[in-house]
């Protein structure tokens, strides 16, 4: 019983979705057959660079399981460190909350904030190995717009951010 | 074309992997099988979702909300949207390109997709637990808002190129 709940919770999303379809396959089948598809003309556009993407996820895995990446950005001061927190951020794979105990030691050893920021930013959002996906899925103009405005966006939100919080603390001294 | 670049990038690491060192090519096929494994349920259920909504929701509701004479008020809607929702950037992706292909503009479809990648409601306590709630809260206020202002920054900018 508790590998069946561990096994539905695990797979929420996936079981939501066909839940879902089903029920719009029984009330109107001609919206289902529709959806169906839709669903078959995407997945064979979508599948290849899927597995291209999912190929250089798992090089790049390789490449940055290396504690020389960590401890190059932990000793890495002023302009380095921020560069060195973009480059990170872009190559390492997966979701970001490894990076929340990364920033925390970071900032525990006197990194700046605004490096954590853009780590922690660059991290959920500009990632090279999903870039083959994106550009796939948006374009490329707009998927290079969107990094080079990201990009710029995020170095101001880690200045702000910084600005802010030395006003809280302040204040809250 | 794309893909056509990136195959031969692959072959061109697997190459280079193989002759420096055939073991860590096994961690490479091991990391694509287990990276497949997780990502593709996920994928496929996403793609099923978006292929609902294009079939399902209205294009004109799409367009009323999301679309081109929203500028202001549909990247705030799209943010709220990517704020609460969490999961793999990737979901953000196939979801944003099949609302733009229903009509919604690009500066919502930006904005959803910052908003999803870097404000997550859900990593909101783990995020306050490892970095103190005074970090998470200036982050979670100021990613909010640079979200929108990205969304119409890139909309503006496609515009004009």
């Amino acid at each position: 019983m508790k590998k069946i709940i561990s096994l539905l919770k695990s797979n929420l999303l996936p079981i939501i979705s066909v839940a879902a379809f089903l029920v719009i396959f029984i009330v109107s089948p001609e919206k289902g057959e529709k959806i169906a598809v839709k669903f078959k003309d995407t997945c064979i556009d979508t599948i290849p660079i899927l597995l291209l993407m999912f190929a250089l996820l798992a090089f790049i895995k390789v490449a940055m399981d290396s504690d020389v990446i960590k401890n190059t950005i932990e000793k890495s001061k002023g302009v380095k460190s921020v560069l060195f927190a973009y480059m990170f951020g872009m190559l390492v794979s997966g979701p970001i909350y490894p990076g929340y105990s990364l920033g925390n030691m970071l900032i525990k050893k006197g990194m700046q904030v605004r490096v954590v920021v853009i780590m922690l930013s660059v991290w959920a959002t500009l990632k090279i190995p999903l870039l083959p996906f994106e550009v796939k899925a948006l374009g490329i103009k707009l998927t290079a717009v969107r990094w080079i405005v990201t990009a710029i966006s995020i170095f101001f939100m880690a200045l702000l951010s910084e600005k802010m919080l030395k006003v809280v603390d302040n204040k809250g001294e | 074309m794309v893909e056509l670049i990136y195959l031969l990038l692959i072959i061109f690491f697997t190459i280079i992997v193989f002759v420096k060192d055939k073991n860590k090519l096994k961690i490479v096929g091991k990391g694509f099988k287990h990276v497949t494994l997780s990502f593709t349920p996920y994928v496929l259920a996403i793609i099923l979702i978006a292929s609902i909504i294009q079939v399902c929701v209205p294009q004109n509701i799409i367009t009323r909300y999301l679309g081109e004479d929203n500028q202001i008020i549909a990247p705030v809607i799209a943010a709220f949207f990517g704020a609460i929702f969490d999961g793999p950037t990737i979901v953000a992706f196939v979801l944003g390109a099949s609302l733009l292909e229903s009509g919604a503009s690009i500066t919502a479809i930006i904005a959803f997709i910052s908003s999803f990648s870097m404000v997550g409601l859900i990593a909101f306590p783990l995020e306050k637990k490892e970095l103190g709630i005074r970090f998470t809260l200036v982050r979670f206020i100021v990613t909010v808002v640079f979200t929108v202002i990205i969304g119409i920054a890139c909309g503006i900018i496609m515009k004009k190129i």
